[in-house]
């Protein structure tokens, strides 16, 4: 329940003006910072939701594929250079983002997670490898501005954290293919 | 099992109409696609604005009116995208046969960077690229509220980038006789840009030859 407390107070935390001022105007921050902190609060509240309408998840989330479509699709959603500067210029898609990350992707995913094979799991890690691949190439070779409201460097610069992304990625799978990961989680980890 | 692919496929379906909606049908990704959209589909309306050419006159934008206008937005000090875009425009102008078409087209380049484009940087400009001051003009517009009038109104957009430059769209801008915004056309790509121009002029001769006869 301690992990909901902090959810929260992150949520809360970054949705004062000045930290989403600070955070929205350079354009990697607000990707790769504002966004990612919002799917992170989700994450951490998860607990609180599966205590309180642990019913729905074990309903609806059994195998925890449709979370992981959901969560998939509102990733998606947020890739789209568009839906960044419209969060900027309209007020309700900025609510929007700020109640879509936390509890329609963060929320879902630590949901499915727990259910999820592990093989499962190398899935949606190649399928977030392919997305995000796709915004590294978008965002550093576009020869024209794609955000309104940002310089065409910040544009390059989200597209090396994407990168950047790719790659960290990229080394998890190989890791967790080319070691026995039983050996570092026995029988008497938590999970 | 069966009942979480139905759920997932629901998930995908709203997600799916989500993404259409955000998108107006798959077709605008970027705000920006979805402003010329918006544009295109406006009323006519002419830029009533006072602009001041290379030549030194002043005379107002409706000088224009009834002519088809090549226009790009640069300012002279820029090292990089302008000069690019104004040997390009350079090539589009030799490859179009202005004798014909003289009378019914005209190309702009207008100046956003008022106080360091007077007219004599603009002669100067217009120099290097043979631009005669007739058929094809560069433009200052002194008055700042004027400037950010047909800015706006052809959704230019223009951010200072560090003290002396700033980053802008960079498009060939094909204006309707009537002042409407016809194409954006790349500015790489010369052929199709004098293609379209050419297409566009002799539509709307044909048009008049129609009319006249």
């Amino acid at each position: 329940m301690k992990q909901f407390w902090y959810g929260l107070a992150l949520l809360l935390f970054l949705a004062l003006p000045p930290v989403r001022d600070l955070l929205e105007s350079v354009m990697a921050f607000h990707m790769h910072m504002q966004m990612l902190l919002l799917f992170v609060s989700g994450l951490l509240m998860e607990p609180f939701f599966q205590k309180h309408f642990g019913g729905v998840f074990d309903k609806y989330n059994k195998t925890g594929l449709p979370g992981v479509v959901l969560f998939l699709v509102i990733l998606l959603y947020w890739m789209l250079p568009r839906t960044m500067d419209e969060a900027l210029e309209i007020w309700f898609v900025e609510l929007w983002k700020f109640v879509s990350l936390p509890f329609l992707a963060g929320v879902p995913l630590r949901d499915s997670w727990k259910k999820m094979s592990q093989t499962f799991e190398i899935v949606v890690f190649m399928i977030l490898m392919v997305i995000f691949s796709v915004m590294t190439y978008l965002y550093i070779f576009s020869e024209s501005t794609l955000c309104n409201n940002y310089l065409m460097i910040d544009q390059q610069t989200v597209g090396w954290g994407f990168a950047f992304f790719v790659l960290c990625i990229v080394m998890y799978i190989l890791l967790v293919l080319f070691t026995d990961q039983s050996q570092y989680f026995g029988d008497d980890s938590e999970a | 099992m069966k009942k979480e692919l139905i759920i997932s496929g629901v998930i995908l379906v709203l997600g799916g109409l989500l993404l259409f909606f955000s998108t107006s049908g798959f077709t605008a990704f970027t705000m920006e696609a979805q402003r010329l959209q918006d544009l295109k589909a406006q009323p006519p309306e002419f830029p009533n604005i006072e602009v001041v050419d290379n030549k030194g006159r002043e005379y107002n934008f409706d000088e224009f009116e009834g002519r088809h206008m090549l226009m790009t937005f640069i300012y002279t000090s820029c090292a990089t995208a302008c000069p690019e875009m104004s040997s390009n425009m350079k090539y589009v102008y030799d490859m179009i046969d202005m004798e014909k078409y003289g009378d019914d087209l005209v190309f702009l380049s207008m100046s956003f960077d008022t106080e360091r484009d007077t007219v004599e940087v603009l002669d100067r400009y217009a120099g290097y690229f043979d631009a005669d001051g007739e058929s094809w003009r560069m433009l200052r517009v002194p008055d700042d509220e004027e400037l950010e009038e047909i800015l706006s109104m052809y959704e230019v957009t223009v951010i200072p980038e560090g003290d002396a430059d700033f980053q802008h769209n960079t498009s060939f801008y094909l204006i309707e006789p009537d002042g409407r915004l016809g194409e954006v056309l790349d500015y790489r790509e010369i052929d199709y840009a004098a293609e379209t121009i050419v297409e566009a002029v002799e539509s709307v001769e044909s048009v008049e030859e129609v009319a006249a006869q």
